[in-house]
């Protein structure tokens, strides 16, 4: 992609970004919506065109056959015996000739139960925070004994009778009475099963952090629903792409970039995005099928501080400038947390709005450096979203 | 050692205890994972402090300091004097030592290279230290010089990540993180495991270096950075006055500590306890940083310039880290490559002896300084780069500068405190500096043995991954008793 071609899909980003801004105020104005409506189109239609680049695909040299040595100890300059594919041993007679399709068959067999429970194992683990077999990356002789194993099997069952539907797997998980429980849970039933193995309760654990990160642009209203693309640069910290023999930059992305889901953020393994990492994201320099989840005070200050996320509460701030404080409050539990707030609850955080308010009404100054605008009442705002943000409520699934 | 502590840390290693908590543990069933798993951090299900995990043996050492050379420094010229060299300087190599072996530049049959400084026997100990080391040789007491240290690697990022994970691929815990699994750490108001970085530029190896690898991630270093924030996100939003966050801090506790009464689960009490931490942190980690409060003959000691980033800055940093109980630091200070191809990177010229002038005066002054307040029987201080450099002067596209290509086979750290022998030469290599011709010290030793004065023995600190017990050795490793005066 020449310089050139950047800067225009550059320059088209921008353009989208006000135009969607346009679109957002002008829902009654018809006239305008259509003209806007044709001019993104016309926009995107150039850019579908600018990022349609040929891509290279790989080829066998016509008459080379390659060979695989075995590289002794793992050394790539010392090749030892020759070998050729085939199947291990241990597996039992698989067809020789087309061992790649045997294997392929023998996968996804019906007599063959372990791929749709290591599967429907990742499932569980992916919605109740730890697998009906604790040990997701291992069901082997290694890993541990599954909690339910009936369950287990049933689920496996069922998932390869639906023609391995995983969108009516996970909609059963979700829909199921186990997992629609309350996740409360008392002393007794907390010294009886700590894990809740025998699920008692509803899943409650913290958030990945990819679904953090994207759980605040999404009730904000921030976040980019586009699907696909390239990866994009949103804003991490000065300085953590320095590195030698690399003039690599990370250019932080201005318009709906800034704000798409974290599974777009671009990685790179020897300088890895902060908050991932954090967050238990790992480097991924090594396979890591399951994350282990830890509760420390750098991931506390990265959600109190992090000037990336307080956007999202600017944001939400934003919508609810000029309510009253009941309403306010409701909307922003509404959005962040999905339910009102209670008395309680409203009666602590506009104890704060006002202290707060009155403080920045006296220095508006302050008031713009930390939410863009002298509004105190933004200001003040701000501050409640971003302590709304930071109860265990908000980054917990319950 | 603290008993009381211990009973603490026994009360929860009965059986049913274990299993109590096994809540808390992840899958591993390692006694020592469950205990470190909520470090840094955490309380158990009953309120109490998680007790720190216990060493496997009476330690000699609490804490250790690595100042790594990134780029690898000159044995040759600093620590290992080789009279040959000199008197054969400019003479072919004999052909039957280089025959076969790969170097990252070198091509042909290249020449010898006497190193350009004289060396001094420094100290009572009478250890030959090379005369750009000044400070260095007026600590030759206190440090123990390994001449015979050797890697399996000689490029930069595999051999840095080798020194500090024990393998040359990323993705390893590092030895600062397989510390404050194995020992937890002293101070829970600041990270366990800290990184400095000055010089050129981050360490070739990146982040990896630091990496918890498949650790969990509360065991990673935690870089102390020169310009920002210290620690990420340790400031508050730009505009937030510190009164303004802890009013709302002290209004999450009270909806938190609502929602820990409705729902009863633990980690609600857990995430209260990191928010405190987290607010105790910009307290405690500001006034670490705050080099300007120790008093001149401090700063003349170090050559500290307050307000830039500079390794002398660092090793200060250094020093008061492990006054407030850090267990690991790794200071990286980058620019040993000295391949001579220009005036800058060469063994002469501006090259080593600029790189020597930085560090010299501060590397001492830390041993120095350490000891004067009896911190350094308890801090192991260890110095030295990824690899050696080659006896031979490499003369890439017939440079007029000297230089030294990469070197895996022998080359030189030293160690200070925490049991090493101070005052002691280890090890020795052949004439040329070549090879290692008495007691080779593999960087999986020099692991083992650092392990070692820590109270871990080096086979037990273990961590089940992928479906096998993984180490900071791998599977080799010996502890070298020269080095710890046995």
């Amino acid at each position: 992609m020449t310089p050139d071609v950047a800067k225009r899909i550059g320059e088209i980003g921008s353009e989208l970004g006000a135009i969607n801004d346009q679109l957002g105020n002008a829902l009654t104005l018809e006239s305008v919506v259509q003209e806007l409506t044709a001019k993104k189109n016309a926009l995107e239609a150039e850019r579908g065109k600018l990022t349609n680049v040929t891509t290279m695909v790989l080829r066998d040299k016509v008459g080379v056959k390659a060979e695989t040595p075995i590289r002794e100890r793992g050394v790539f300059l010392t090749p030892g015996e020759t070998v050729s594919a085939g199947t291990p041993a241990c597996l039992g007679a698989g067809a020789k000739k087309q061992h790649m399709i045997w294997m392929d068959n023998m996968l996804v067999s019906r007599d063959n139960p372990m791929t749709a429970r290591v599967q429907v194992n990742r499932f569980w683990e992916q919605h109740f925070g730890t697998g009906i077999v604790k040990t997701s990356e291992n069901l082997g002789t290694q890993g541990e004994m599954p909690s339910n194993q009936e369950l287990l099997d049933w689920l496996s069952v069922e998932f390869m009778e639906s023609g391995w539907d995983m969108k009516a797997m996970h909609r059963k998980m979700v829909l199921s009475a186990t997992y629609r429980q309350d996740s409360g849970v008392t002393a007794e039933l907390l010294e009886r099963d700590p894990d809740n193995q025998l699920m008692a309760r509803g899943p409650r654990y913290r958030l990945e952090a990819e679904a953090l990160r994207d759980s605040v642009f999404a009730v904000s209203g921030l976040l980019t629903q586009k699907i696909g693309g390239p990866s994009v640069m949103p804003v991490q910290p000065k300085g953590t792409w320095d590195t030698p023999y690399s003039g690599e930059s990370w250019i932080e992305a201005t318009g709906p970039n800034r704000y798409r889901r974290s599974i777009y953020t671009f990685i790179k393994r020897s300088a890895p995005f902060p908050m991932m990492l954090t967050f238990d994201g790992t480097s991924r320099e090594a396979c890591s099928p399951r994350r282990i989840r830890t509760n420390t005070p750098l991931q506390a200050l990265n959600f109190l501080n992090d000037p990336g996320l307080l956007e999202g509460a600017i944001a939400l701030a934003k919508n609810v400038r000029g309510k009253s404080l009941t309403d306010g409050m409701n909307e922003i539990f509404g959005r962040c947390l999905i339910r009102e707030a209670d008395d309680r609850e409203i009666m602590l955080l506009s104890g704060l709005f006002e202290r707060t308010r009155t403080k920045y009404a006296a220095d508006l100054e302050s008031a713009k450096k930390l939410c863009g605008e002298a509004d105190a009442d933004l200001a003040a705002w701000t501050l409640v979203v971003n302590t709304v943000m930071n109860t265990d409520e908000f980054l917990t699934l319950e | 050692m603290d008993y009381k502590n211990q009973e603490e840390a026994l009360k929860y290693l009965t059986r049913r205890a274990l299993l109590k908590n096994a809540g808390y543990g992840m899958g591993s069933l390692a006694l020592g994972s469950m205990l470190s798993e909520n470090l840094f951090a955490g309380l158990m299900p009953d309120g109490q402090q998680v007790p720190l995990p216990q060493p496997h043996f009476a330690p000699k050492a609490k804490n250790v300091i690595f100042l790594f050379m990134a780029g690898a420094p000159s044995q040759l010229d600093l620590f290992d004097d080789k009279p040959y060299l000199r008197k054969h300087n400019g003479e072919l190599i004999p052909e039957e030592i280089v025959k076969g072996e790969r170097f990252a530049f070198i091509k042909g049959t290249p020449k010898l290279l006497g190193s350009p400084y004289e060396f001094t026997a420094s100290g009572k100990s009478g250890q030959m230290i090379s005369n750009l080391l000044p400070h260095t040789q007026s600590v030759a007491d206190d440090i123990c010089i390994i001449r015979s240290m050797q890697t399996d690697q000689f490029n930069h990022a595999p051999a840095q990540l080798f020194m500090n994970t024990g393998i040359q691929i990323p993705g390893r815990p590092s030895m600062g993180s397989w510390m404050t699994y194995g020992l937890g750490t002293e101070n829970r108001d600041l990270p366990g495991f800290v990184v400095l970085i000055s010089g050129e530029n981050n360490p070739d190896g990146g982040k990896s270096c630091w990496s918890s690898g498949f650790l969990p991630t509360q065991h990673q270093g935690v870089e102390l950075r020169s310009q920002g924030d210290p620690v990420l996100y340790v400031t508050n939003p730009d505009g937030m006055d510190a009164g303004t966050r802890r009013d709302s801090l002290d209004v999450l506790k009270e909806l938190n500590q609502t929602a820990l009464k409705s729902k009863g689960d633990p980690e609600i009490a857990s995430r209260i306890e990191q928010y405190e931490l987290a607010y105790r942190m910009q307290t405690s980690v500001p006034e670490l940083m705050e080099i300007d409060s120790e008093p001149a003959s401090i700063h003349e000691m170090y050559g500290t310039e307050p307000g830039k980033k500079s390794f002398a800055n660092n090793c200060l940093l250094a020093r008061r880290l492990v006054e407030r109980g850090c267990r690991f630091i790794q200071l990286y200070h980058r620019g040993w490559d000295t391949h001579g191809t220009g005036e800058t990177d060469a063994i002469d010229k501006n090259g080593l002896p600029r790189r020597c002038k930085e560090v010299d005066q501060a590397s001492a002054a830390l041993i120095k300084d350490l000891k004067q307040r009896g911190l350094l029987e308890d801090t192991i201080v260890i110095w030295g780069g990824e690899f050696g450099r080659t006896p031979m002067n490499e003369a890439r596209n017939n440079s007029p500068f000297l230089g030294r290509d990469h070197h895996p086979r022998a080359f030189s750290m030293w160690v200070a405190g925490g049991g090493f022998a101070g005052g002691t030469t280890v090890g020795a290599t052949d004439e040329l500096g070549y090879n290692v011709v008495d007691t080779p010290v593999h960087i999986h030793d020099l692991h083992a043995t650092v392990l070692n004065q820590m109270g871990l023995d080096h086979t037990r600190l273990t961590y089940r991954y992928q479906g096998r017990d993984f180490r900071l050795t791998d599977v080799s490793g010996e502890v070298i008793p020269s080095l710890i005066g046995q």
